[in-house]
């Protein structure tokens, strides 16, 4: 097991550099801050003074360089805009963007696996036609999409829900909905096809002949073993999540991270854009370094490390 | 009364017959061999006799067990018979296991359900039950998941959680061919010795007459869906009446002497949505004539406790033809 927990965190290490790496690449090959940050019409020497100021005048390994040694001192620079800390800049957000996240996950699986749980005992029956269906929708419809529809619905024609901002508890339902059913119907469908492929193995067929009853078998032969390939798409999934608060975020101009990245994107503020993909980064590998935990705990093969015997 | 009576059982995926009526009894203690090529049907005859096929498959007939019908029985008849009364071991060891619980715990389910033993005394009967099976070490082994274990220790697991129940019957479902030959054998030792020990009668399905005649002292040839003969082993190496039969017999290597040709039987096995009129083996028997492919040949007595189901067989002097269902 500790050889197996080290491997993972070693890949986990060399994620984070790999994504940073290539977000500081791309950033600055795709615009001159400083003339974003000025404007095209700033007169040159305003330009270069900026430049020499946020040190954009070094050679790129330089910046390179420097910007890991700040990532160590938890130094990211200022806004560009404001010159406030980076890291306060994106933090203040946080909150804003795990009271949408954290609900919509808890939707994700709190019916995308009892969903598809259900749908696989039911197979074929009208239930799990129904599921499939929603499933397939929620998967096939772009979230862009499905939050204009549920706005045209719940807050043009019904006027019951607020379309946009962060007034009241109100105003998080919509995005979190959104969010939430894209999610759950992945997942239905993945515990679905899960645990059909589990019900169709020769243990299951032992458990029954055992003498099981088929709540015992489903209960304890069953849904351990469906559990396994569906942790991995939870893990996916949460990569997912944050980019869907890009886009709800916009939608409903929720003040979070997602909606404060695509401002800094347009805008060039290298140090906040930095920060925000750092902080997505950390959080993906820390999830999906979680996940791996949890994937050892549920199968043994993944920890055990004593060789097959001979007969 | 035959301690488990099977008769016309027919099973059906959609509308291809699997199963087209069997009829077969097995006694109390008896060891009884189940043969024929792969997809006749042998599998599936105890898995519907348990309950155990996918709700897609049709199943009617009747087994009783001990004077019971199970065919339709309730969860609550049909739960405590499993493993209880009639155990049942499959071809593939290593997957017939959960990955994910320790082979003890897998066994010390059982016997809580059969002989409600739970805690320190179900430890300490697992662990006899491994040792039973010839486990080494059982006591370290009992906490090892299927993965570490090889093919044939496995199917030693599978054993021992079979013996759990204390059934009166054990139906070995090809318990052999996933594994080495040298472990093929140890493992039918095994299954010899305990049924030495215990009064527990076998069911050991295979497509290897040999090995079947070796612990078995009846055998029932399986072929399409229908049993074609069945009679006391040797009656079946003396006097085999039904040529395809003639035919697993011809594909048995000698066991000693020279090697010489093995004489397979030509074609295959119809599939079950294409049944041919009249005998079912009739498109690859080399003895059929023309009324084969008319008739569908009814089981017919050759000699005492010996049937087969050919229009050629030709019957004991004092038997009479007498359709399947009634004979069995
Ligand atoms: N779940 C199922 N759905 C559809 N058809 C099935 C199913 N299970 C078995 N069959 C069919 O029933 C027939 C008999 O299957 P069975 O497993 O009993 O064969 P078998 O004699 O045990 O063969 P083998 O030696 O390969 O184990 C086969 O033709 C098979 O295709
Ligand atoms: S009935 Fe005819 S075809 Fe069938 S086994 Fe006998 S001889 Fe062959
Ligand atoms: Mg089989």
């Amino acid at each position: 097991m500790l050889h197996y927990l080290g491997t993972r965190l070693l890949r986990a290490t060399v994620s984070v550099v790999m994504v940073v790496t290539f977000v500081f690449i791309v950033l600055r090959m795709s615009g001159d801050p400083a003339v974003v940050i000025m404007g095209a019409d700033a007169p040159p020497e305003a330009v270069d003074a900026f430049r020499t100021a946020w040190g954009l005048d070094q050679p790129i390994w330089v910046q390179y360089l420097s910007f890991f040694k700040a990532i160590f001192s938890g130094d990211l620079g200022q806004s560009m805009r404001d010159g406030r800390d980076a890291v306060a800049v994106v933090l203040e957000r946080v909150p804003s963007t795990l009271a949408l996240t954290v609900p919509a996950f808890l939707l994700n699986v709190g019916i995308g696996i009892p969903a598809g749980v259900y749908a696989a005992l039911h197979r074929n029956t009208a239930i799990d036609r129904f599921v499939m269906v929603m499933a397939v929708t929620g998967f096939a419809m772009p979230s862009f999409i499905l939050a204009m529809l549920l706005v045209l619905v719940f807050s043009v024609n019904l006027g019951w829900l607020p379309s946009a901002g962060q007034d009241s508890w109100l105003n998080a339902i919509l995005p979190i909905v959104t969010m939430g059913f894209g999610g759950a119907a992945l997942l239905a469908r993945f515990t679905r096809s899960a645990m059909l492929e589990v019900l169709g193995q020769s243990y299951i067929r032992t458990a029954s002949a055992k003498g099981l009853s088929w709540s015992a078998v489903v209960w304890r032969h069953a849904l351990q073993n469906a559990a396994i390939p569906t942790v991995t798409i939870i893990g996916f999934m949460l990569g997912g999540l944050v980019a869907g608060a890009v886009v709800v975020e916009s939608v409903f101009s929720w003040p979070g991270v997602g909606r404060l990245l695509v401002v800094s994107v347009s805008n060039r503020d290298l140090a906040v854009v930095q920060a925000i993909v750092l902080m997505i980064a950390l959080t993906m590998v820390a999830a999906n370094f979680v996940v791996d935990i949890l994937y050892g705990l549920l199968d043994p093969k993944m920890q055990s490390q004593t060789r097959p015997a001979r007969a | 009364m035959a301690f488990v009576q099977i008769r016309d059982m027919s099973v059906a995926f959609g509308s291809a017959p699997a199963l087209r009526g069997i009829s077969l009894s097995v006694e109390r203690g008896e060891a009884l061999g189940l043969v024929g090529e792969s997809g006749c049907g042998k599998s599936i005859t105890w898995l519907a006799a348990l309950g155990l096929l996918p709700r897609s498959a049709k199943v009617g007939g009747s087994v009783l067990l001990d004077g019971v019908e199970l065919i339709g029985a309730s969860p609550s008849v049909l739960e405590p018979v499993r493993g209880g009364r009639i155990a049942m071991i499959f071809q593939d060891p290593a997957s017939s296991l959960n990955p994910v619980h320790r082979i003890g715990h897998q066994i010390a389910e059982a016997l809580a359900l059969h002989r409600g033993l739970t805690g320190a005394p179900a430890r300490a009967e697992v662990i006899r039950l491994l040792d039973q099976v010839g486990i080494p070490d059982a006591k370290t082994r009992a906490n090892a998941y299927p993965h570490e274990l090889s093919g044939g220790q496995n199917q030693r697991v599978m054993i021992a959680m079979a013996l759990a129940g204390e059934p009166e019957l054990l139906v070995a479902d090809e318990p052999t061919t996933a594994l080495d030959v040298t472990i093929q054998a140890q493992i039918l030792d095994l299954l010899g010795t305990i049924r030495r020990d215990t009064s527990m009668g076998l069911v050991l399905i295979s497509h290897d007459l040999g090995v079947v005649s070796e612990t078995c002292s009846r055998i029932a040839v399986m072929y399409a869906g229908r049993i074609v003969e069945q009679a006391e082993s040797a009656a079946i190496f003396a006097n085999p009446s039904h040529p395809y039969t003639r035919g697993l017999l011809g594909a048995m290597p000698p066991i000693s002497g020279p090697r010489q040709k093995l004489v397979s039987i030509p074609g295959s096995v119809p599939e079950a949505s294409r049944m041919p009129q009249g005998c079912a083996f009739a498109p690859r028997c080399s003895e059929a004539i023309a009324d084969c492919t008319r008739v569908d040949p009814a089981a017919v007595t050759v000699e005492a406790n010996h049937l087969a189901a050919c229009i050629r067989a030709t019957p004991a002097k004092t038997g009479t033809r007498t359709p399947e269902r009634v004979l069995a």
